[in-house]
C-alpha cells in the first residue's frame, strides 16, 4: 500500500501516513476553506489501510496547534475510523502531543479522548518546543 | 622619421594609442604630410577606441565623435541600443505596443517577452475584474447580514449597559448574535456556525431564522427546549437527518433568557459558555458540549437549563471560539480560555465600552502578525 504524504500549507497540516512502518502523523494548523474536501482522501486511505493491514499495532501521532470547527468535525470522523478499527481487533495507539502552555490543545485532546473506548489515547506534554 | 611612423602604426595595430609624431625641422614636404596624416589616423583611432570602449561598457550617453569613418557601423548599433533602451522604458511604463525589428534573435526574444507580458496583463485584468465582482458581492452580503444583527437602540433601551464585538474573518461572518425584548425581560444569544465568509454567512441566515421560528413554536421561557427544537429543525432544514447526508454543518450557541420580574437569568448552551462576574470573580456556565444541527448531532439530546439569581453588579459575557482559539503570542499558540477569563476578571468593572476596546486591543496584540483565523464575537451585558 502506498504511503500518504501531504505537504503542509499555510492553512492545512502536514500529513504522513506510513503504511509499512504503521505510523500515521498529522502535524500543524488546519483551517482549509473546505475541510471535508481536504480530509476526504485521508479518510479514504485510512479505511483502505485498516481493511488491508494485519492487526499489528498502529501508532498515530497528532501534533495539532489549531483546528477550525469544520476541521474538528473532520477529526471526529478520523477518530470514528480509528475507534471502529480498534473495535475490530486492531491495536491503535494515539499520541496527542501538545505544548505545555497550550491549554486549548490539551482540552481539545481531552475532548476527543472522552469518546474513545478501544483506542488507547495518550496526552503527551511537550516542553521547550 | 620613417622609423617613428612605423613604430606608431605598429602600436596602433596592437591596440595602443601612440603619442602624436612631431616632424623634424629638416623633413621635406612629403614627410611632413605623412606625419600629419599619421597623426590624424592616431587621433581618429583614439576617438574610436574611447567611443567603442564606452559602448562596450554599456554607456550609451557617450559622446559620438563626428566624421569618424572608423566607427560608422558602431554608430548604427549605438543609436539602435538607445532606441531599444527607450522602448524598454516604454514597456516598463505599460506600453506593450513596442516591437523590435533589428538585432536578429534578440528581437524575437524581446517580442515574445512582450507577448507574454500582454497575456499576463490580460489575465491580471480578468482576475482583478473577477475579484472586484466577488468583493462587491461580499460587501453587499455584509450589508444584508448587518441588517440581520440586532438593533442596538433596542438593546440599549433594555439593557443597563452592553457591548458587542462582531469581527468577521472575511467580510461576512459565520457568527451571529441575537437579541429580543420581551414584556418581562429579554433574550440574548450568540451563535457560531460552521465556516466563515459566504458559507458561514449562509448558515447564520438559516440559524437566525430557525431560532425565530422555534421561539414562535415553543415560546421563550425554556432555553434548553429551544436548543433541542433548533437542533432538530436545523437538521431537517439542511437534510442532515440521514448518516449519508452530504453536508455536516451546524452551529454552537449560547442562549440567555432574562426574566426581570423574577430576577432570574436562565442559560442553555451548546458549545458556548456564559461567563458572569460575582464578587470580583469570573464564573462560568459550561452548558452542554452537544452542537446543534449537525448530521452528527444527537436529535434526542436534551439540553440543560442553568439559572442564576440576578444581582445588579453582575456582568455577563458570551463569546465564540474565534477569540479564544486565535493563534499568536511568542509561541504561536491559541490565546486560550484561561487567558480570556483572566482578562475578564481584570476588566469587568470598567464601563462596557471600555471593556470592548481593551478586549479588542488585547486580542490584536496577541495575534500580532498572525492572520485572523476565524470570526470573532463577544457580547457583554449588564441587566
Amino acid at each position: 500500500m502506498d504511503n500518504l504524504i501531504v505537504e503542509a500549507t499555510k492553512s492545512s497540516p502536514w500529513i504522513c501516513f506510513d503504511a509499512e512502518n504503521r505510523i500515521l502523523e498529522i502535524k500543524g494548523k488546519s483551517y482549509p476553506e473546505n475541510a471535508s474536501e481536504f480530509f476526504a482522501p485521508v479518510f479514504e486511505w485510512l479505511k483502505k489501510y485498516f481493511a488491508s493491514t494485519q492487526t499489528a499495532p498502529t501508532e498515530v501521532n497528532l501534533d495539532i496547534i489549531y483546528l477550525n470547527s469544520s476541521s474538528s468535525k473532520a477529526f471526529l470522523v478520523l477518530f470514528d475510523i480509528l475507534e471502529q478499527a480498534a473495535r475490530n481487533g486492531h491495536t491503535v495507539h494515539v499520541n496527542w502531543r501538545y505544548d505545555e502552555d497550550d491549554e486549548t490543545a490539551l482540552e481539545l485532546g481531552e475532548e476527543f479522548m472522552e469518546d474513545l473506548e478501544f483506542v488507547s489515547f495518550n496526552l503527551v506534554k511537550i516542553q521547550d518546543r | 622619421m620613417i622609423g617613428e611612423i612605423r613604430d606608431a602604426l605598429d602600436r596602433l595595430l596592437h591596440g595602443e594609442v601612440p603619442s602624436p609624431i612631431v616632424p623634424a625641422a629638416g623633413d621635406d614636404d612629403d614627410m611632413a604630410q605623412l606625419c600629419r596624416v599619421t597623426n590624424s589616423l592616431i587621433e581618429a583611432f583614439a576617438d574610436a577606441h574611447d567611443f567603442v570602449t564606452a559602448l562596450g561598457q554599456g554607456n550609451l550617453d557617450v559622446h559620438v565623435p563626428p566624421r569618424n569613418l572608423l566607427i560608422s557601423p558602431y554608430k548604427q548599433l549605438h543609436s539602435n541600443l538607445r532606441h531599444l533602451t527607450w522602448q524598454t522604458q516604454q514597456v516598463a511604463k505599460g506600453d506593450l505596443s513596442q516591437r523590435v525589428d533589428f538585432l536578429g534573435e534578440f528581437s524575437e526574444a524581446f517580442n515574445s517577452m512582450i507577448d507574454s507580458l500582454k497575456e499576463k496583463k490580460r489575465a491580471e485584468h480578468a482576475l482583478k475584474e473577477a475579484n472586484s465582482k466577488i468583493m462587491a458581492s461580499m460587501r453587499y452580503a455584509r450589508t444584508i447580514q448587518l441588517s440581520f444583527l440586532p438593533d442596538t437602540e433596542e438593546m440599549g433601551a433594555e439593557l443597563g449597559d452592553f457591548f458587542f464585538i462582531w469581527n468577521p474573518k472575511d467580510i461576512v461572518s459565520g457568527d451571529l448574535f441575537f437579541f429580543r425584548s420581551l414584556n418581562d425581560g429579554f433574550l440574548i444569544s450568540v451563535m457560531d456556525c460552521t465556516g466563515h465568509g459566504v458559507p458561514g454567512g449562509m448558515m447564520t441566515m438559516i440559524a437566525g431564522s430557525s431560532l425565530s421560528r422555534v421561539l414562535q413554536d415553543v415560546g421563550h421561557d425554556d432555553p434548553a427546549l429551544v436548543l433541542h427544537e433548533l437542533n432538530n429543525l436545523m437538521r431537517r432544514s439542511l437534510n442532515q437527518q440521514s448518516p449519508e447526508a452530504k453536508s455536516n454543518d451546524g452551529l454552537d450557541l449560547g442562549l440567555c433568557r432574562v426574566d426581570q420580574a423574577k430576577g432570574l437569568l436562565t442559560f442553555a448552551g451548546a458549545g458556548i459558555r456564559l461567563y458572569y462576574s460575582l464578587h470580583g470573580e469570573i464564573h462560568e456556565m459550561k452548558g452542554d458540549k452537544q452542537s446543534i444541527g449537525y448530521r452528527s448531532s444527537d436529535p434526542e439530546y436534551r439540553f440543560t437549563n442553568h439559572s442564576i439569581r440576578l444581582d445588579p453588579s453582575m456582568r455577563f459575557y458570551m463569546n465564540t471560539d474565534g477569540i479564544t482559539d486565535q493563534i499568536g503570542g511568542p509561541k504561536g499558540l491559541s490565546f486560550g480560555r484561561r487567558a480570556f477569563t483572566r482578562l475578564l476578571r481584570e476588566i469587568h468593572e470598567e464601563p462596557m465600552s471600555r471593556q470592548k476596546s481593551i478586549l479588542e486591543q488585547e486580542i490584536a496584540e496577541y495575534r500580532g502578525k498572525e492572520v485572523q483565523l476565524d470570526d470573532m464575537t463577544v457580547v457583554g451585558f449588564v441587566v
